[in-house]
């Protein structure tokens, strides 16, 4: 499947060459350990140089030069672009041994090489193939969703919706045919009226109780077939409508369990405002589509081709007058919907910016009301807003002239019609070419007929257009499979709470190593204080721990065992978090303390606040516990909702606790009761807390100072006091700061 | 301010009588490339911020030229010959002025005109591109611009 990839997207080799790798392993007897391909030349143009790492050389091969250098001594440096970027190769003296220049496609295969080169390669536990498939692949694989193509392929995956309602289908269909037969009839009835009744009647062949008697019998079948008619509509919309309601449950349904499983890379590259509109306006449009388009259409072009026999069968001159220009008709349709299909993406993307601006500012209202921004972002709005209107009034530009356009060439030939029947109908009975009054009249009404399935397929082209590119955009996030992989699922009840990080290197965007190379073990039960300046990565070690992210490289284990190795649900389970901001959802303070345990009890429950200092002040609300919290909590102060935290921590009771800044936001009254929750949550257990403020860490039992992505320094507050590092500059920084505030 | 460049483009920058490895960062890179450049030690901190180039003398303004020529490298596409979408991707097969090229965008991210007029297109891996003049393919590209 990689090599799928690399042919079809990155046009790169999707290993290293074979004679290459016959070279270190044959002709060398050493071992691919690693390798890297440089893209670019100093040029920035396309190259392929390839860098092997064996177990103590270094290997270049460029066309046919090849170069070969002891790993001993090696020094590193190197230069990042917006694009080009190089990794310099030096000796101990300095001197420049080479220079490989690469994209950003190569980056992380680069980051890894540096640190190879420097620390060793005694990390690395994949194939060398492996990793460099992985490490080029990684940004695509998040991306692509699947490898299906074409438009009728969504459709028919969408069709495969209707399977659990076979008889609603069936019963529309039936409707829709019946429907479409039974408005036959009134035409060729019509005629046979005009040329078996009125005709005879008025050249005298048949009498008036006659006429009126037949006449009475063609004018109750009539009746009885608008009321078939009347039956048949009501039955194809009651099933489809019905039916195309619950095919646009199923997919909400579906999408939103897909959305839940997926990782936290999916949320942080997609606007909330287009996952919303994915889930709102894209299945009600495809609601649309499956409830009357599918059987629509499908009837259309059964109408056109009955008409058409019938219109040919009726008069085969005037028939293939009107028949013939059908198949250009079409295919003018379907040149138009191709055209449209493009405007719609334009149309789709204006209006997904438009939705942005709202899911934008309404979460971060209160910021925009405080730094009176209101008309800045009704300006932002308005100026989407009109984007979007420009780009829709293309579309209804660009349909509004052609199908009056198209029309008016199907009257023209309803014209040529008349032009051709006239002459025919002024002949006599005897002579040839002879035409009825009642044969053209139903000739007529058949010819009205006939523009309403071309009608219903323009249509349809636009339905289908939306439709399957609103499928797409469903399907797109239905096939986004979950870029974290489980070996194989351990499940276990209770962990001990034991950490090791080795050698993780880590990058949020495959680009930048946000971790580069961090080792350390954790024993259970202890307690560390993670401090260090931000964007150090200190955050990113305990989301790597939650398996929000897998590492880039290295590995990360849990009593012994790979984080990979554990079933992820089971893992998070016993993992709790409490943020310096943590989220309330929308309902009371019950359903919030209770979310991760909601078979707690409710002495439980009130026994969680009374140890996260809760109880008194939920109290102190109207309806205590059953207090609604409004959305995200805002109805409460920070202390209030992170007190509501740690007390769903406590009732969820994990093996280890982080605490994210969870004091940096109150005031110290607060802190204290928040502190002194803390205290009682944290016995027990192995406990992470990321703190700004070093005074709150006196009683972790080590310290880990993180900077710029790297450990820096390890050891207890009386140890890195001593050493005189960077936590002692951070700690005298502090210690100046307060004597600063309080004089 | 006196600056020396080595054959791999790392930039050194006199300082005290030592030559100390820089690095010269845009504040601005897409809307003003030439302004408020800020030059940074390999520990990141800033050691001098350049207001115009024009401020250098001659010698070290064409060395930072040409140390910029890299640091502001991006692609600059002369002609697209296809747009297609896959599911969760757009694939572009390009001719720039380096040479034919294909990249991919996700499906959400779009191309961005920026201050200058110019379309700027960043891929999946964060290669940039950016679109001046077109000698072929406006057509296909005015979709999704």
């Amino acid at each position: 499947m990689s090599t799928q990839y690399f042919d079809r997207y990155l046009k790169q080799k999707s290993i290293l060459p074979a004679n290459m790798r016959a070279y270190v392993e044959v002709e060398n007897k050493d071992r691919v350990i690693f390798y890297a391909l440089s893209d670019l030349n100093k040029n920035f143009e396309r190259s392929e140089k390839w860098i092997v790492v064996g177990n103590k050389k270094l290997y270049v091969f460029h066309g046919e030069d090849r170069s070969i250098f002891s790993l001993k001594n090696i020094k590193t440096r190197e230069g990042n672009g917006r694009v080009a970027n190089h990794l310099t190769i030096l000796n101990e003296s300095e001197e420049l041994l080479d220079v490989f220049w690469y994209g950003q496609k190569q980056n992380i295969l680069f980051a890894q090489l540096k640190y190879i080169l420097e620390e060793g390669a005694g990390h690395i536990t994949i194939s060398a193939d492996e990793n460099y498939q992985q490490s080029v692949l990684a940004p695509l694989l998040k991306s692509q969703a699947s490898t299906e193509l074409g438009e009728s392929k969504v459709v028919m995956r969408l069709l495969k919706y209707l399977i659990p309602y076979k008889k609603e289908v069936v019963l529309g269909t039936i409707g829709a045919i019946g429907l479409t037969i039974v408005s036959l009839f009134p035409a060729y009835i019509s005629g046979r009226l005009l040329d078996e009744v009125i005709q005879p009647f008025q050249d005298g062949t048949l009498s008036g109780d006659e006429a009126v008697k037949i006449g009475v019998l063609f004018i109750v079948t009539l009746g009885l077939i608008y009321l078939l008619k009347q039956f048949f509509i009501w039955l194809r919309l009651k099933k489809m409508s019905v039916m195309g309601e619950k095919v646009a449950r199923d997919l909400r349904e579906d999408l939103f369990t897909h959305i839940q499983k997926l990782d936290m890379d999916f949320f942080s590259t997609k606007h909330t405002g287009t996952i919303i509109s994915r889930v709102s306006s894209d299945t009600d449009r495809i609601w649309d589509f499956v409830a009357f388009g599918v059987v629509e259409v499908s009837i259309a072009i059964l109408t056109m081709l009955g008409l058409s026999a019938v219109l040919i069968s009726l008069d085969w001159q005037l028939g293939l007058m009107m028949t013939v220009p059908v198949p250009i008709i079409i295919w003018a349709i379907y040149q138009h919907g191709e055209k449209m299909k493009r405007m719609f993406i334009r149309c789709w993307r204006k209006w997904s910016e438009l939705t942005a601006v709202v899911g934008d500012t309404v979460p971060g209202i209160q910021v925009v009301k405080s730094f009176n921004q209101e008309r800045k972002e009704i300006k932002r709005f308005n100026q989407k807003n009109q984007a979007a209107l420009d780009e829709f009034n293309e579309v209804h530009e660009a349909w509004t002239k052609f199908w009056p356009g198209l029309f008016l060439i199907v009257h023209a030939i309803m014209v040529i019609v008349w032009a051709m029947a006239v002459p025919r109908l002024l002949s006599v009975s005897d002579e040839a070419g002879y035409m009825s009054a009642g044969t053209f009249v139903s000739f007529l009404l058949y010819m009205t007929m006939f523009t309403q399935p071309i009608e219903v397929i323009g249509q349809m082209a636009r339905m289908l257009n939306r439709a399957s590119s609103s499928a797409y955009r469903v399907f797109e996030i239905l096939d986004t499979k979950p870029s974290l992989k489980t070996d194989d699922s351990v499940v276990r009840t209770k962990l001990l709470g034991q950490i090791e990080f080795r050698d993780v290197i880590f990058s949020y965007d495959g680009v930048r190593n946000v971790l580069k190379g961090i080792s350390f073990e954790i024993k259970a039960g202890e307690m560390i204080g993670l401090v260090g300046p931000s964007g150090s990565g200190k955050s990113t070690i305990t989301k790597l721990m939650n398996r929000f992210y897998d590492v880039s490289s290295g590995g990360i284990y849990l009593d012994g065992l790979e984080l990979k190795s554990l079933e992820v649900g089971n893992l998070r389970s016993q993992i709790a978090v409490v943020h310096q901001d943590p989220y309330l959802f929308h309902g009371s303070i019950l359903d919030n303390i209770t979310y991760g345990n909601d078979k707690a009890s409710l002495d439980q429950v009130i026994k969680a606040c009374r140890a996260a200092n809760a109880h008194e002040f939920i109290l102190n609300f109207k309806d205590g516990y059953d207090t609604k919290v409004g959305e995200r909590g805002q109805t409460l102060s920070g202390g209030e909702r992170q007190r509501i935290s740690i007390a769903r921590a406590i009732l969820n009771d994990p093996r280890i606790l982080i605490l994210d800044e969870a004091t940096s936001a109150v005031d110290t009254e607060t802190e204290r009761k928040i502190q002194d929750a803390l205290d009682r949550l944290v016995e027990g257990r192995t406990v992470i807390a990321i703190a700004h403020r070093l005074s709150t860490l006196r009683k972790a039992n080590r310290i880990f100072v993180v900077k710029d992505g790297k450990l820096d320094e390890v050891g207890t507050h009386a140890e890195l006091m001593a050493s005189g590092g960077e936590y002692k500059k951070l700690q005298d920084m502090q210690t100046e700061m307060f004597n600063l505030m309080h004089g | 301010m006196q600056f020396k460049l080595a054959e791999d483009k790392k930039l050194f920058w006199l300082s005290d009588e030592d030559w100390v490895s820089v690095e010269i960062k845009a504040c601005f890179p897409n809307s003003h490339p030439n302004k408020y450049l800020s030059v940074r030690n390999d520990k990141g901190v800033e050691l001098a911020l350049i207001e115009k180039l024009d401020d250098l003398s001659l010698d070290s303004k064409l060395i930072v030229d040409e140390y910029l020529k890299f640091k502001s490298f991006v692609f600059k596409i002369v002609g697209i010959y296809k747009i297609s979408e896959d599911f969760g991707l757009r694939s572009f097969e390009v001719k720039t002025e380096s040479g034919d090229r294909c990249f991919q965008m996700a499906l959400d991210d779009w191309p961005e005109i920026n201050l200058r007029g110019e379309i700027q297109l960043e891929d999946l891996h964060g290669e940039q591109y950016s679109i001046e003049n077109l000698e072929f393919g406006a057509k296909i590209l005015s979709a999704y611009v």
